[in-house]
């Protein structure tokens, strides 16, 4: 199995930091976006397998990108992880709805983001 | 005699000629009766005399023949036949006539009789006697049978006459008497007539009574139909303004009154305003329209009129007051019919007259009237309600909107605050976490990063703790702000330096432009520099890469304006009036994207409210947003001459009144120095109040006798003076030197009651080094008027609070307003506008009042609310009704400052279009007062050539030419001919003033360029979008 690739979309640029360490750390690829646009930028070049999507961000925010990324037939399978300090249920719906797998909200361990991650490319990859 | 004597002597005259003689007597006798209309007398006497003549005849002859004598001869015969003839012809005429004798009786006429028998005897008897004496021969003819033949036959005529004439008079009589009778019979008859006659008329004057009657009935019920029918009208119509044309047409029209007017009680301005009209000519009208009636009026009117006897109407029919009599409607003629409310409150009242009327009213007309004015007072009733209530459904979804508004900021600011402590949380968690998990493995090098990046969060969670906690600070009022003296300038200059290296790191310039000199500012100096701090950070937020942000702080005559302009992602028009709500987010991406907390802004509006100040945001050009601060820049000089009064709270009252009274002089004239001198009791003389731009040893020290310096002249002369140059004016000699005057001219008013000084109030250093005019003289003049109303509210503190708040706050929307919209631009609009009124012909205290309006009209603006005036999208319902609204506010903020009826009207109608289709009442016309629809004029005028975030400024000539558009529909003709031909008179002055501010809203120049030649700073202005250019041309 390659090493899986992680492309993490967050504005906020200490936790990106931290969490592309995170990552690192497990051995994955990482790549880093700082916003929607910059992140389909980088999908053009960088096929991730994980997403880590910051809901609200400047210029194309979380929810419009996701929507983005899951009309393209290529990112059909692509492991989506929302991430967002808004956690009414609304905000979780709309994240869900808009392609998400499952949705973190802040603050968050880092462990159980890794054990998620874990388990959803598991099952993506099982069928 | 002898015997032979007597044969011939009666028988000597021949029987023929006795007979001629006969003859001849009876013809004399009866033409004479004919000829003459003899009398009763003339008869007797000729019938006696006759017989005596016969006698006398008779007597001679037998005398002489008794003698023997005999007297033969022809002359004696003669003789005796002529006397024998007299006395027959007498005695056949007056036996003839005695009967026919008018006047005659039938007595009359057997008395002629019987003398006639008497005559007869006479004649037989001396026959007889003759023949018994004398010796006749026999056979001898009887003597004289001619006689007898004689008398017989007058005695025949006569008996016949009287006969004739006793059955003619007894038919005359008879006849007369039928004549009486018939006579009497007539009178009889006539005065029967008279009597039917009679009699018929007053059958007919009681038959025309009663179809009087019934007319009059027939006449009431339908004038009592009309007035049902009008109600029935009016109160199908619910605007007011169609409900008074109603009452008025009904007036006209059904109730037949040739001329009415309405007049409706304005509680705003306290005034009865003329409101409909009918019969009355269009220059009537205007002149009503004009003129002022105050409840006064009204109730002196009313008392006069109570008095009127006779009338079947009572309390209150009345004769206008002679001095509201209008034009043409003849003093005492006049019936005003309150309009009375359910309450009683008199609404307005109807004006009718009856030029063919008589000085009391006919009780039915004046009943009907009254009937129509109950009728109206429902109608307008109902259509006040209507309209109140329409105001307040607009008011309650408006207060509804508001408060789902904050509901659902309320429920943002959860979601804001928990996000806004989550961020950094976030970080801080995963950054601990991950030292926790890997710490064993980790770099030293990392580890310090990690430790560090943890430490900056918490920082930041503090910071938002802190914004939050002073917030709920700020508003629950304990902030314990503290105002001392500073400079402004240098603390910006601080803030700016401190704030510099965030700037750069992010990429961005900051520009700071603050004028070298001090710009001292009383305020608490902490707040300010966090309001400084919080504006820049704001502006850093949202300003991407390679943008830049201005600090730009501007000294004006009272305050200090700070504009902070970022060039970064602006902010939608819609969400400007509300960013400064607490909490508000524009959307919450954005915030996240900007790190923005969404109480900086809040707080920022908290400080400069605390300071008296205002606070607002505008598009800057094109791109960009600029925030704009004004701050009162400097502690006016109280010099309160009752210290001794024990209410710290009064003293403290008045303190701040004088404060707002002294700053809006300065303001309103656009001064540097302006101070306010009362006279003080104990000295006698004239002691600063309160004074803004002077030294306070000056004010403490300062003390005029009457008639000393220009204030004491003021004080004793109780008129205005005008000093253009101080050097040449003797009464100034000596105090040139003074460094507090910069320029030469200096110009006071009196304060006064009456006639009575109290006061005076002084300026100097005009802001733009102009020497003051004419023009400033007005307005000082009228401004003095208003300082005196505020001081006598002041003077009501005593007797209630509320008037001194009411006071408070209307003279601080004047100051917002003198503030807020100012500029050398909007001064010289005004002046054509006044410029324009005199060309109207219009009176110096109309002049005066226009003065004072121009530069205040906007009152009630100050109560609408920056953002909404700066709005580019379609203003929406609400929007509109807070703009509409304001003209209500603006009337009911001057009620507490304002002495002129004149200028409430002004300020309350200077909305209204000549077609009618303005605000707030929609008046059309010359029902407008005139100096509001110059206001109307000057407003759009000044409008059209200043830039609004919808469009940019326009040309002088693009100006004209709009307005000339507008004539008729917005404007009236005649006024705008007048203010067009004002403002050519200007073009030179326009040009500069438009070039000034092109100038300076297209370079952004530097706060210490003079707008104007002279000028030590630039006078203030609306703000101007930079970028977009001027309106000049």
């Amino acid at each position: 199995m390659a090493t899986p690739g992680v492309l993490i979309v967050e504005d906020e640029q200490p936790l990106a930091r931290v969490l592309a360490y995170a990552f690192n750390n497990e051995g994955y690829r990482v790549e880093l976006a700082s916003d929607g646009i910059e992140c389909m930028n980088k999908i053009a070049t960088f096929v991730p397998d994980v997403v880590v999507m910051d809901i609200m961000m400047p210029k194309l925010d979380g929810i419009e990108t996701m929507k983005l990324l899951r009309q393209n037939q290529l990112q059909r399978d692509l492991v989506i992880v929302a991430l967002s300090a808004r956690s009414s249920r609304s905000d979780r719906e709309t994240a869900l709805a808009a392609g998400a797998n499952i949705f973190m909200k802040k603050p968050f361990a880092i462990a159980r983001l890794m054990e998620s991650v874990e388990q959803l490319l598991a099952s993506e990859r099982s069928p | 005699m002898h015997p032979s004597l007597p044969p011939t002597f009666p028988g000597a005259t021949p029987l023929v000629v006795r007979l001629l003689v006969a003859a001849l007597a009876l013809g004399v006798a009866l033409a004479g009766g004919r000829a003459w209309r003899a009398t009763r007398r003339a008869c007797l006497g000729a019938l006696a005399v006759g017989a005596a003549l016969l006698l006398l005849d008779d007597a001679v002859g037998a005398v002489l023949s008794h003698g023997q004598l005999a007297f033969q001869g022809t002359g004696w015969l003669i003789a005796s036949a002529l006397v024998q003839a007299a006395g027959l012809s007498l005695l056949a005429w007056g036996a003839g006539h005695a009967g026919q004798a008018e006047n005659s009786t039938w007595l009359l006429g057997w008395l002629t009789i019987a003398s006639c028998a008497f005559g007869l005897l006479l004649g037989v008897l001396p026959s007889i006697a003759w023949q018994l004496l004398g010796a006749r021969a026999p056979g001898e003819p009887a003597p004289q049978p001619e006689w007898t033949l004689l008398l017989g036959l007058g005695c025949t005529a006569a008996l016949l006459s009287s006969l004739r004439h006793r059955a003619l008079a007894r038919s005359g009589h008879a006849l007369q008497e039928r004549v009486h009778e018939l006579g009497a019979a007539q009178e009889q008859s006539q005065q029967r007539e008279t009597a039917l006659q009679q009699q018929y008329e007053q059958a007919a004057q009681g038959r025309r009574q009663q179809q009087d009657s019934v007319e009059q009935l027939a006449r009431r019920a339908a004038n009592l139909q009309a007035v049902l029918q009008s109600s029935l009208s009016l109160n199908r119509r619910q605007e007011l303004g169609q409900v008074l044309e109603a009452v008025v047409e009904s007036a006209h029209e059904r109730l037949g009154q040739p001329r009415v007017l309405l007049r409706l009680y304005n509680s705003r301005t306290h005034l009865f305003e003329a409101r409909a009209f009918a019969g009355l000519p269009e220059n009537e009208v205007r002149e009503l329209r004009n003129r002022d009636v105050t409840m006064e009026d009204f109730l002196s009117a009313a008392r006069a009129g109570a008095g009127l006897g006779g009338c079947a109407v009572v309390d209150p029919w009345a004769p206008p007051p002679p001095s509201s009599s209008p034009l043409g409607w003849r003093a005492g003629r006049q019936l005003v019919v309150p309009i009375r409310g359910d309450d009683g409150a008199v609404l307005g009242y109807l004006g009718v007259d009856e030029p063919n009327g008589v000085q009391v009213p006919a009780a039915e007309t004046a009943e009907l009237l009254e009937a129509l004015a109950s009728q109206a007072a429902i109608a307008i009733q109902n259509a006040q309600l209507h309209g109140q209530l329409e105001r307040k459904n607009l008011e309650v979804s408006m207060a509804n909107e508001k408060l789902r508004d904050l509901n659902r900021l309320k429920s943002n600011f959860v979601a804001t605050v928990s996000h806004e402590l989550r961020t950094p949380l976030t970080s801080i968690k995963a950054y601990s976490d991950t030292l926790q998990a890997a710490l064993d493995d980790m770099e030293p090098q990392t580890v310090r990063e990690f430790v560090s990046v943890i430490s900056a969060e918490s920082e930041r969670l503090t910071g938002v703790i802190d914004d939050i906690l002073d917030v709920s600070r700020l508003e629950s009022g304990r902030a314990p702000m503290v105002k001392e003296s500073f400079n402004f300038s240098a603390l910006c200059q601080e803030a700016g330096v401190r704030m510099d290296a965030q700037f750069k790191a992010k990429g961005l310039r900051l520009r700071l432009e603050c004028p070298p000199s001090e710009v001292v500012l009383s305020a608490d100096r902490s707040a300010i520099e966090q309001l400084l701090v919080n504006l820049l950070d704001n502006a850093l937020k949202f300003t991407p890469e390679g943008g830049e942000v201005r600090l730009h702080l501007e000294e004006e005559v009272s305050l200090a304006r700070l504009v902070v302009e970022d060039s970064g992602i602006g902010i939608p028009e819609e969400e400007m009036e509300r960013i400064f709500d607490r909490f508000y987010q524009v959307d919450g991406s954005t915030t996240r994207a900007y790190g923005g907390q969404g109480l900086g802004l809040a707080i920022c509006r908290d400080i400069v409210e605390w300071h008296d100040g205002r606070i607002w945001v505008e598009r800057a050009g094109g791109r960009g947003t600029r925030f704009v601060v004004l701050l009162p820049r400097k502690e006016l000089v109280i010099h309160s001459n009752r210290e001794d009064s024990s209410d710290v709270s009064e003293r403290m009252q008045r303190e701040e009144f004088l404060q707002l009274l002294t700053t809006l002089t300065a303001e309103l004239m656009g001064t540097r120095i302006a101070s306010i001198m009362l006279v003080d009791p104990a000295s006698d003389a004239l002691r600063i109040e309160a004074a803004v731009g002077l030294e306070e040893e000056v004010v403490h020290g300062a003390r005029l006798r009457k008639g000393e310096g220009i204030a004491g002249r003021v004080w004793s002369e109780g008129r205005s003076i005008l000093v253009h140059d101080l050097r040449g004016d003797a009464r100034f000699a000596g105090r040139m030197n003074d460094v507090q005057y910069s320029t030469r001219s200096l110009l006071s008013a009196p304060l006064r009651r009456g006639t009575h000084v109290f006061g005076v109030v002084n300026v100097n250093n005009k802001i733009n080094g102009q020497v003051f005019d004419e023009d400033d003289r007005l307005l000082l003049e009228a401004l003095g008027e208003r300082l005196v109303k505020a001081f006598d509210s002041l003077e009501a503190y005593r007797v209630g609070h509320h008037r001194l708040v009411a006071a408070r706050s209307a003279l601080r929307a004047i100051l917002d307003v003198s503030r807020d919209r100012w500029s050398s631009l909007r001064e010289l609009v005004a002046r054509s506008g006044l410029d324009a009124a005199r060309r109207l012909g219009m009176h110096e205290d109309d002049l005066r009042a226009l003065a004072y309006v121009l530069k205040t009209y906007d009152l009630g603006l100050a109560r609408v609310g920056e953002q909404i005036l700066r709005k580019i999208s379609p203003l929406s319902a609400e929007d509109r009704e807070r703009i509409n609204d304001h003209v209500r506010a603006g009337a009911e903020l001057a009620t507490e400052v304002e002495p002129l009826a004149k200028v409430r009207q002004i300020l309350y109608h200077h909305h209204e279009n000549v077609d009618g289709s303005g605000y707030p009442d929609g008046l059309a016309g010359e029902a407008i007062p005139v100096g509001a629809r110059l206001v109307r004029l000057t407003d759009v005028f000044g409008a059209l050539l200043h830039d609004r975030p919808f469009r940019r400024a326009l040309s002088l000539d693009e100006a004209v030419a709009l307005i000339r558009e507008g004539v008729g529909r917005r404007f009236c003709p005649r006024v705008s001919s007048a203010f067009l031909a004002a403002v050519e008179g200007k073009r030179r002055e326009f040009h500069t003033a438009l070039t000034v501010l092109g100038g300076r809203s297209a370079t952004a120049a530097p706060s210490t360029a003079s707008a104007l030649p002279g000028a030590p700073t630039p006078p203030s202005g609306p703000p101007v979008p930079a970028g977009t250019g001027g309106g000049a041309s």
